[in-house]
């Protein structure tokens, strides 16, 4: 009897947290449709912007080195205050023969070549930095292809004290290719043009996402650079940074093209690895974060609720449990009415990060026609998603209690080389 | 009848996912969102842009004068002289391209885009759409532009004119009183002192002194200040920093900020309420603010202001310096005094308006 | 209740039907009272019905599903029962009816036949997100059956406990129906009359689809067997309520995007 009144009452709390979610999506929704947008920097002219530094992560990068580097080079930033560092970790194919003949061609190209130490992106970031010239540090995972005014206008919102990091909008290039990465797409614009856009607006917190960004260097290098045991090395520096005092800020005009995974294996990879990494942020993280001072109550409200993101998953699963064993306990009469409904609604419209009506919100606002007709296709991914995020927090908890070090996994690319 | 209502039940169930399906079957909308690979900032971008495009639609370097018609984003008739003389009145309905200037009597009505190679002089009381000329541009009162306007001298402004969404000049955009904007750019802008504007508004000359563009001393005793919280000053509440004080750091408050006649600050400033300063201040860095910021009379501001709300900046402030171009950014609203100098930008997504 | 994407731009906002701006900082005129106020007009039309009117609604479900079953069942064995719900507004109705339990082999076979697709689903690489969704069910019907297997006298149910159960939450979804779609159509920017067609839409499909499903889930638990029950209730259950709730969502908004495609007038920026 206990049993069931337990099982009873932690699908009572799923169904609470699922409801939480939805609310808060649905704050957002509406915050992005109607409330005040909140402007970023980038109508600032200055001629006196820091000095920058690009640093580009790569790891058998042979396909799209060169595409990357050809795009920073049309940049429109001072070269007077630009260096770019591409970071050839580790890699066994062409890349460093590629970063080479660049560097050979372009003097503001300062190749990093690592064959020791430590492996993956924390730890090549730290090196960089040790060598790394600019004020500004902006980051570009190796896939991704910058326009010539994105350094500009993430670089000018350091001209604000207070602002220590910053994050602009990823958009999938490779949206057309097959069912995963259309999907990943709407994941995509309702991620950017309404979540983050809407907690910049609330004076919430928007997420560094490691990769269409930058920060401050000192700030970082005082703060201790990056930990190399944690893989989400760029959640872990936007709460450090929180900690600290510092604002991070949401740059929805500085779009940039990324390449979305195209299998759903390696899908399967990327979001294990989010979610190893964001939980263990989470362990780490959260006590300090209810404990902070230079965060306001509504700050330290959704950046609970954002530590959480990649946990609710699991969650659910074992909601989805629950309500299963309950079933056979012959239990189910909690369920009549209202409560399942709430709890099956809560349960599909979240399931993506972001639920429906704020995927079609992005749609609407970027004006797309078409693809909003694929949201009900991402029940699929909802299901995928509950599944590996749940293997991801698994393996969190396993990495907190026994301190193992953590390999890193590249994504796979799929362009065509130059 | 069962196996009916088993069908149909089949087919109501699958039914939802038809859309999707066909869509990715289809592959109507797969293209990626468009990001502009091409576009770099340019607070003259709609001139240039057009320029460009007049240019490379017209038949050769040196046109004849005479209607051409020709396509720019639509087709259009481009009308070509050499001098353009329109009368009070007039109503110009082409596209009109003026190789040497441009003179227009009163009520003057331009209904398409006007490119003058020279001068442009615009009568009182003028409608145009859009304005680029390679020399000095002079506009006389009352005249409204629903677009921009652009030259590569300088622009002259009289009290009474709407400037559209952006007024642009490669050297100093003098406007007078009541004018109203939404950008503006020059090296640098100016507002003119009321009473001489009207009297002489071709004067050249702004009637007050700047102050030199030396920065001013920092306190000998005060560190280089570094950028950690800690080491900044921080406000938790509505703060004040007194009269005639040095303050060497960034400063940062979470309400209001005051600061007080003659203040100095060395460093940036960030409120997130509003901030209010007294006469004469001085602020060697960047002004941020999540609130509107007044700036008191004469106030010298070395680096960008920026505001979510309002900024309004009484008589005789300067911001940025000659050296550069810095900018004043406020998302509701700009009110500018007499006898402000701004290097560089000025935008505003409410009204910009000159007292 | 006149909607912005009617109305002229107002003077001040002329100068943006003219240059387009970036997509980064768009928004939709419009307030929250006027959302809220639909909203109401929503609860009123779609949802409060329902509740007031389910002894009626209920009634008529069975009535129909009786029909349709008489002829698989002798007389008196199926029957519509009422029982006390909200007291305030009346009885809630359903169909008792019995149950077929499933034959030790026919168990068996269900648990063959699942572990085989576990398998399956767990050695498969294509098409992943529907093999996690398979095993998932499949996970849930392997219980069911081994639950046959060895307790089947202890399985909680009857076909009758399975009818009423399922009125109860068919209440829930039509009374949850119109509020869901409301809370994610009436913000859009688009004429009222059009919104609330939609939501009609759904509530309609909701009433045809509740009711074909009853029917069926009715003659496979009472015709073929109860080892289904659980598959049913979690595989097609209220999650394909909303995937076609979402399914009318998507399609209004790409009828809207298609209309108001190059309206300029329908933004505000900032």
């Amino acid at each position: 009897m206990a049993l069931v009144l337990m099982m009873k009452g932690y699908l009572l709390f799923t169904i609470g947290v699922v409801l939480v979610y939805s609310l808060r999506h649905f704050i957002f929704t509406l915050n992005r449709l109607f409330g005040p947008q909140r402007i970023y920097y980038h109508d600032l002219m200055d001629s006196d912007l820091k000095t920058v530094t690009v640093i580009i992560p790569m790891h058998n990068e042979e396909k799209v080195a060169g595409h990357i580097l050809d795009q920073l080079l049309q940049a429109d930033y001072d070269w007077n205050k630009l260096e770019i560092i591409p970071i050839n970790d580790f890699s066994s194919d062409g890349t460093q023969e590629i970063l080479d003949l660049y560097a050979s061609r372009y003097p503001q190209i300062k190749p990093l070549h690592r064959a020791e130490n430590l492996r993956g992106k924390p730890a090549a970031l730290n090196d960089a930095l040790q060598v790394a010239q600019g004020e500004v540090i902006v980051v570009f995972d190796a896939d991704y292809l910058p326009p010539p005014g994105i350094i500009c206008k993430i670089a000018v919102c350091f001209n604000d004290p207070e602002v220590g990091a910053v994050m602009g909008r990823v958009i999938p290039i490779n949206t057309g290719s097959n069912t995963l990465t259309r999907l990943l797409d709407l994941e995509r614009s309702g991620g950017y043009q309404v979540d983050q856009q809407a907690r910049y607006n609330l004076g919430l917190i928007p997420q560094y996402g490691g990769t269409v960004g930058g920060f401050r260097k000192d700030v970082v290098v005082d703060l201790g650079s990056f930990n190399t045991q944690v893989l989400a090395e760029d959640t872990e520096l936007t709460f450090r940074l929180l900690l600290h005092g510092w604002k991070v800020v949401y740059a929805n005009q500085a779009e940039c093209y990324e390449e979305s995974p195209e299998t759903w294996q390696m899908r399967s990879r990327q979001i294990k690895r989010w979610s190893r990494g964001h939980n263990r942020v989470f362990f780490n993280y959260l006590i300090p974060l209810l404990r902070s001072s230079c965060l306001s109550l509504r700050e330290k409200t959704d950046g609970v609720l954002l530590l959480m993101t990649y946990c609710v998953p699991l969650l659910l699963l074992l909601g989805f449990a629950d309500s299963v064993a309950l079933f056979f306990c012959g239990e189910i009469q909690i369920f009549s009415g209202i409560l399942f409904l709430l709890f099956m609604a809560a349960y599909t419209t979240f399931g993506n990060f972001a639920p429906f009506y704020q995927i079609g919100t992005a749609c609407l606002l970027d004006g797309s026609r078409q693809r909003v007709l694929l949201l009900n296709l991402l029940l699929f991914l909802f299901f995928f998603n509950t599944w590996y995020i749940s293997c991801g927090f698994m393996e969190a908890v396993v990495d907190s209690l026994t301190s193992r070090r953590v390999p890193w996994n590249k994504t796979e690319r799929y362009r065509c080389s130059a | 009848m069962i196996v009916l209502c088993c069908l149909l039940f089949l087919f109501l169930t699958v039914l939802p996912f038809w859309g999707g399906i066909r869509e990715l079957i289809q592959k109507k909308d797969a293209a990626p969102l468009h990001i502009d690979m091409n576009y770099t900032k340019n607070p003259r971008y709609f001139a240039v842009s057009f320029r460009k495009i007049l240019t490379a639609a017209l038949p050769q370097h040196e046109p004849a004068a005479g209607l051409f018609s020709c396509t720019l984003s639509k087709p259009e008739t481009v009308e070509i002289v050499e001098t353009a003389l329109i009368n009070q009145g007039q109503t110009q309905a082409h596209v009109l391209f003026a190789k040497t200037s441009l003179v227009s009597g009163k009520q003057a009505t331009f209904l398409k885009e006007i490119y003058v190679k020279e001068r442009a002089i615009i009568g009182e009381g003028n409608q145009l759409r859009s304005l680029a000329c390679d020399g000095d541009i002079r506009v006389l009162q009352g005249t409204s532009f629903t677009r921009w306007l652009d030259a590569t001298g300088n622009i002259k402004v009289a009290p009474l004119c709407n400037l559209g969404l952006s007024a642009t000049c490669t050297q100093q955009l003098s406007l007078a009183q009541h004018c109203r904007f939404k950008r503006l750019y020059g090296n640098p802008v100016t507002t003119a002192i009321p009473k001489k504007a009207v009297e002489t508004p071709e004067s050249s000359s702004l009637p007050f002194q700047e102050a030199a563009f030396t920065l001013p001393a920092k306190p000998a005793t005060a560190n280089q200040t570094r950028l950690q919280r800690d080491e900044r000053l921080t406000f938790g509440s509505d703060a004040a920093v007194a009269g005639n004080q040095s303050h060497l750091g960034n400063i940062i408050a979470l309400k209001t900020l005051f600061l007080g006649d003659g203040a100095i600050i060395h460093g940036d400033v960030k409120t997130h309420g509003s901030l209010k300063t007294g006469t004469q201040i001085t602020i060697t860095g960047n002004v941020f603010a999540e609130g509107d910021i007044h700036l008191g009379p004469e106030a010298r501001i070395y680096g960008t202001v920026f505001s979510q709300g309002r900024v309004v900046c009484e008589r005789g402030t300067i911001v940025g310096s000659s050296a550069g171009i810095k900018s004043i950014v406020a998302k509701k609203g700009i009110e500018f005094g007499a006898g402000i100098k701004v290097y560089g930008y000025v935008m505003t997504e409410g009204e910009g308006v000159v007292w | 209740m006149l909607q912005p994407v009617l109305k002229a731009p107002a003077h001040e906002e002329r100068g943006k039907e003219l240059i387009m701006y970036h997509r980064s900082y768009r928004k939709l005129p419009g307030s929250f009272r006027t959302i809220l106020l639909q909203f109401l007009l929503c609860f009123i039309l779609f949802a409060a019905p329902f509740f007031c009117f389910y002894p009626q609604v209920t009634k008529l479900l069975c009535q129909l599903s009786k029909t349709l079953l008489d002829s698989f069942f002798f007389a008196d064995t199926i029957k519509i029962t009422a029982i006390p719900y909200f007291k305030w507004v009346g009885d809630l109705y359903y169909l008792d009816l019995p149950g077929k339990l499933p034959t030790l082999a026919f168990s068996l076979g269900n648990i063959l036949f699942s572990l085989m697709l576990l398998v399956f689903f767990g050695f498969t690489n294509y098409g992943k997100p529907l093999m996690i969704s398979g095993a998932m069910i499949t996970a849930i019907h392997l219980v069911a059956s081994l639950f046959f297997l060895f307790a089947p006298g202890g399985f909680p149910y009857s076909a009758a406990n399975y009818s009423e159960l399922y009125i109860k939450q068919q209440i829930g979804i039509w009374f949850f129906m119109p509020l869901l779609l409301g809370m994610s159509i009436l913000p859009l920017p688009a004429p009222w009359p059009t919104k609330f067609f939609a939501i009609a839409a759904a509530v309609l499909y909701s009433l045809v689809f509740g009711t074909l499903r009853y029917i069926v889930f009715l003659y496979i638990i009472s015709q073929v067997s109860m080892l289904y029950m659980a598959i049913l209730y979690f595989a097609l259950g209220p999650l394909i309520d909303f995937v076609y709730g979402v399914g009318i969502y998507s399609l209004y908004l790409s009828w809207l995007l298609k209309k108001s495609k190059g309206n300029i007038a329908l933004w505000r920026w900032y």
